[in-house]
């Protein structure tokens, strides 16, 4: 919100300095920024240039003959490289100043030649940051020639603030409520605006018009008056500029006028084309289900019954406190004006506005709720300048239906409490000056609040203002926040920092990827069902994610196209699925491993299945997860696909990501991807160590090398080699794989390298040998094996 | 040839050898396996000893001796001019870069939240983290923000199929621990929560924050100023300043905004602070009664509460002034933390 400081003066007197107007207004919890000053500049006028020759001693200087509507020209020496023959500019004379003063402008000698002046940047007059050249004046006229720069340019001398209101200050949404807060940081007393009120006697506004209020909740005031035989013409300069400086558009006197006094008072107020009004009656009342209104931004707008209406004889005349209809609207033929001034309920006009996703100045004001008390004063303002600046007459009288009185809030307060509460230690004369400050009335224990102070119903409240009048900076700091309570660390906030250091040691980059997908993926990794944004922005993010995938392989993509071909990416978070229309929520790690490294002299390496399982495995032996096991399982995901468990327990998987999905994510490289459920890893943390004794004994190793059929897998064979050996066999690793034409057809040659050793003593050859060809003569006869 | 001859024999025998050969490291070693042995000829002359009469033996016994020591000597000093001058001669090129590793990183959003979270936990907040998918009973009624409630505009919602809603800030979680502990209560909840907003240089669809609760028989709003100005001393430094200002939640009466001082330095301090210097960092408040009321608490308990943007605290710190590179995944920009 635009707030004039030239306008808030009209109410109070105030010199203090810009910033501290704002400052205060911030403390006091109305954020505040000055966005623009006043002018920094005196005696600067529009001139022209009418010619200019180079300075015979620079090559960057030029001489211009600057007219500024005098007979003679002024000779400026000026070094801008955009000055320009016939040119509009900023002319500073001898005597003007810049800089607040700072600067005054005399006559100069630059290099021989003698300067009357300065052409000054915009830079220099502080409207703007720009110092390229000096400011050149468009569409500027001859005849104005040595005018005041500020108005060729139309600057204004006004100070305007701009207010990040919160929604609870309804009451500050006018300039008469900001210098309410304003009075009561400075100590000043708030000035009643004056007018006149002639009516003409003759003219009855019982006469004119009847109004029924058929929704007294929800309108519990309303109240109308009349002017007749007026002209709708362009409003007087004034009033132009006022509604200007706060950003408004300026339309006509009547609107105009309207706009003003709900900038002033803060209370929106519509006028009708009485004319246009049939059978002279007004109702009041609630809509019916499909009813219709064309609002005057001529949208046709379907209703719902909770929508209050304004209507007459047998239309709708204005979805009350919203917009009026384009039917009734004033124009520049209209003569006589039906002023509405009315207190609608603040959740109503919400609904209202909601219903038909219309939110204007009014409805905003409204929903906040106004001031019921300040109605009649404002209406009669309004009437009387409406009156004033389109010549009419004033009909005698008002109508002023107030169905539902509205009390005054009386609240509570103990001192004590509100110290103790805030910390504070305040007299009962600081906290009694405060509240009469407030314009808050004592009445034996409580307080009662003026109506615009619509927000406050609660002692707690009533502490609040003590705080903010106090000052938030002058409440004391207390040093004993700390109370003993031990920190429950979840576990899988540890387990999931555990895990991004080991992933990042081990050369992974964290990534955080937008959880909300397009339909299109939600099948690529899992079959998952999840939840559905039904007020989605954009059909790419319409669901919550049921993989991590997506959008890791998306910034694969990313990276691919930017010349990265060799990288690791993990990301942990939240992942969906909708079962039976109930959302469950869990965390998973991902990881993906893409591409290979190229041109290095010494070393190679290369995303495959492989580097991704044994780094899986080292991962998950950092968490002493159990008996970690992989099974090679068909997926309609990929046709490369392990399954990871835990003992039974489903981890997650491995994979190969496959052609179409290459395709559909735009990735070129070897990419690998897991996906494993943090929730699972958690659970299969083996968190009781037991340590067994490392022997002291010497091991025996034994190589054995056999041919098997190519369908046998290794870890078929390893488990089996575990499984007919007692505790002696302590390891069984693949140590060579050999596939080869030489070999024979479907088979292959597996190098296993057995180590044996004990607890107990050192082992001699006879002891191996015996469970050595116990080993070979059960996988001979179980797997059809050859010993090479 | 008498055993004195044999020991004089070895030793010329071993100098023209050790003098003749070029590559010194690989003939010491055949040197010394040759004379010194197990089978060596120093170990021979030893065995020969046990032929010679007694009175011989301990004088043959310590030329032996000392040729052994010579020859150890001899070679240990070839020995260690070898090394020497093998290093000189290699045609290593030491500058030739190491193995590659790919370096990996903690994304600054991590980052942040932890040094955040671990100031909270060393003052005993524990740390309870709730759910994304919400109802509106959490998100908005039980934090005194009925419907039609025009604070309901600060925050624009995602709503979901199934009459539920993405949360919009983690004091939803606040609710949810009430309901099940009793206080005192003191924790702290990260997370990532959802706004219904056009994605653009400054804001984005999603973003983290770090919700603090704290509840009990006399907590007042001093506390809460101290709590946080401890925690802009840890989390910017000794020498911050830092003030609060009055502004607005539903869910907490008084509210408060809490700024530090940041400079007016450079253009861009001017641009991040709107010219004033200051630099919003939190929302913070006392726990509206209202709140207590929606999870019945005993309307005598008192507490407070505040609210951390994690992207917003991240990209102060590192200075990042377009908030989609934090989820871009660029890792030229991810291998920066």
């Amino acid at each position: 919100m635009k707030i004039s400081l030239a306008w808030i003066k009209e109410y109070i007197d105030i010199d203090a300095p810009t910033i501290e107007i704002s400052d205060a207004l911030t403390s006091l919890g109305l954020e505040c920024n000055i966005i623009s000053n006043k002018l920094t500049f005196t005696d600067i006028v529009l001139g022209k240039i009418d010619s200019y020759s180079a300075h015979p001693n620079s090559d960057h200087l030029n001489i211009c003959s600057v007219n500024i509507g005098n007979e003679e020209n002024l000779s400026i020496v000026c070094g801008a490289s955009n000055v320009d023959k016939n040119i509009f500019v900023a002319c500073a004379k001898i005597g003007s100043t810049l800089d607040n003063g700072k600067f005054k402008i005399k006559k100069a000698k630059l290099r021989d030649v003698e300067s009357f002046g300065m052409l000054c940047s915009e830079k220099e007059l502080n409207i703007s940051n720009n110092h390229e050249g000096i400011l050149i004046v468009n569409n500027a006229k001859e005849s104005i020639l040595g005018a005041p720069i500020e108005d060729a340019l139309d600057l204004s001398n006004d100070v305007i603030l701009e207010i990040d209101l919160t929604p609870n200050r309804g009451d500050c949404l006018s300039h008469l409520g900001v210098a309410r807060e304003l009075a009561l940081f400075f100590n000043k007393t708030i000035k009643k605006r004056d007018f006149s009120l002639i009516e003409n006697k003759s003219l009855k506004i019982n006469d004119f018009i009847k109004v029924t209020n058929n929704a007294p909740d929800y309108c519990p005031r309303y109240s109308c008056r009349m002017v007749k035989n007026l002209k709708v013409k362009e409003s007087p300069l004034w009033l132009q500029k006022k509604i200007e400086s706060i950003g408004q558009k300026s339309i006509n006197n009547i609107v105009d006028a309207a706009n003003f006094i709900m900038h002033d008072y803060g209370h929106p107020m519509h006028t009708f084309d009485y004319n246009k009004i049939n059978s002279k009656e007004i109702e009041i009342r609630t809509a019916k289900d499909s009813e219709e209104i064309v609002t005057l931004d001529s949208q046709k707008r379907i209703l719902k019954h909770e929508q209050l209406l304004i209507c007459d004889g047998d239309k709708n005349i204005a979805l009350a406190g919203v917009m009026g209809s384009y039917d009734s609207e004033i124009t520049n033929s209209t003569k006589d004006v039906l002023i509405e001034c009315a207190y609608f309920d603040p959740i109503k006009i919400r609904q209202g506005s909601k219903k038909v996703d219309l939110s204007t100045e009014s409805s905003k004001r409204f929903e906040r709720d106004t001031d019921i008390e300040n109605m009649i004063n404002a209406l009669n303002n309004l009437t009387s300048i409406i009156a004033e600046l389109g010549e009419g007459e004033i009909v005698t009288g008002i109508i002023d239906i107030y169905s539902k009185i509205k009390e005054k809030k009386l609240v509570d307060f103990n001192l004590e409490h509100c110290n103790s509460f805030l910390g504070t230690n305040l007299s009962q004369e600081q906290s009694n000056k405060i509240f009469l400050n407030l314009n808050f009335k004592k009445m034996k224990n409580k307080w009662e609040i003026p109506y615009y102070r619509n927000d406050i119903i609660r002692e707690v409240d009533l502490y609040e203002e003590i705080a903010r009048v106090f000052g938030y900076d002058n409440i004391p700091t207390s040093n004993s926040f700390s109370s003993s309570f031990s920190a429950i660390v979840e576990d899988d906030q540890k387990i999931k920092n555990n895990l991004r250091t080991i992933l990042s040691a081990k050369g992974f980059n964290e990534h955080y990827s937008n959880s909300l997908y397009n339909i299109s993926v939600l099948e690529d990794f899992n079959s998952n069902k999840t939840s559905e944004i039904i007020n989605e922005s954009s059909k790419d993010m319409k669901y919550l994610r049921n993989s991590l995938l997506p959008g890791l392989l998306n910034a694969i993509s990313f990276n691919e196209k930017r010349g990265q071909n060799f990288l690791k990416l993990f990301e942990i978070g939240r992942v969906h699925s909708l079962i039976k229309n109930y959302n469950k929520e869990q965390d998973n790690l991902a990881m993906v491993w893409f591409g290979e490294q190229k041109d290095h002299w010494n070393s190679n390496l290369k995303s495959d299945i492989f580097y991704a399982k044994g780094e899986i495995v080292s991962i998950l032996k950092n968490f002493k997860i159990d008996s970690i096991n992989f099974k090679v399982n068909d997926s309609k995901f990929s046709e490369l696909n392990i399954d990871i468990f835990s003992k039974k327990k489903y981890l997650g998987f491995i994979r190969l990501l496959d052609y179409n999905l290459k395709k559909k994510y735009n990735v070129n490289g070897t990419l690998i991807y897991s996906e494993l459920s943090l929730t699972e890893i958690n659970k299969s943390k083996n968190i009781d160590v037991y340590y067994s004794k490392p022997s002291s004994f010497p091991s025996i190793r034994r190589d054995i090398s056999l041919l098997v059929e190519t369908k046998i897998s290794s870890q078929d064979l390893i488990n089996y080699i575990f499984k007919i050996s007692d505790k002696l066999l302590i390891e069984a690793n693949v140590f060579d794989m050999y596939i080869g034409k030489e070999l024979g057809e479907n088979l292959k040659s597996i190098a296993i390298a057995l180590i044996f050793q004990s607890a107990e003593k050192t082992l001699v050859d006879k002891d191996v040998d015996n469970r050595l060809s116990l080993i070979l003569d059960k996988i001979k006869s179980k797997f059809r094996a050859i010993q090479r | 040839m008498t055993l004195y001859d044999k020991i004089k024999s070895i030793q010329d025998n071993f100098n023209s050898e050790l003098s003749s050969v070029t590559d010194k490291s690989l003939s010491a070693e055949l040197l010394y396996n040759k004379y010194l042995g197990r089978k060596g000829l120093v170990s021979s002359l030893y065995s020969e000893l046990g032929k010679i009469n007694n009175l011989e033996k301990p004088k043959a016994g310590e030329k032996i001796n000392s040729l052994k020591n010579f020859l150890e000597e001899k070679l240990k000093k070839a020995n260690i001019k070898s090394e020497k001058k093998s290093n000189k001669d290699s045609s290593i090129d030491l500058t030739l870069p190491g193995n590659h590793f790919l370096e990996g990183s903690i994304h600054p959003i991590t980052q942040v939240m932890n040094d955040i979270s671990s100031i909270f936990k060393n003052i005993g907040f524990s740390i309870f983290s709730g759910d994304e998918v919400e109802d509106e009973f959490y998100n908005f009624e039980a934090l005194n923000i009925p419907k039609y409630h025009p604070a309901r505009d600060m925050q624009d919602t995602y709503y979901l199929n199934n009459d539920k809603l993405l949360r919009t800030h983690t004091s939803a979680s606040q609710i949810h621990f009430m309901e099940n502990n009793t206080p005192p209560i003191k924790i702290i909840s990260p997370g990532r929560v959802y706004r219904n907003e056009d994605i653009s240089v400054r804001s984005y669809c999603l973003f983290h924050q770090i919700e603090g609760l704290y509840v009990d028989k006399n907590v007042s709003f001093a506390d809460l100023k101290g709590l946080l100005e401890y925690f802009s001393k840890k989390y910017f430094g000794e020498d911050v300043k830092v003030r609060f200002r009055p502004s607005y939640f539903p869910f907490t009466e008084p509210s408060a905004e809490m700024d530090i001082y940041w400079g007016l330095e450079s253009e861009s301090d001017y641009r991040i602070t709107k010219g004033t210097g200051w630099l919003e960092i939190l929302g913070c408040g006392m726990v509206d009664p209202e709140v207590f009321k929606a999870v019945e608490y005993d309307s005598s308990l008192k507490g407070y509460a505040f609210g951390i943007g994690i992207e917003r605290i991240a990209m102060l710190k590192y200075g990042i002034t377009d908030i989609r590179l934090l989820y871009e995944g660029d890792v030229r920009f991810l291998r920066q933390f």
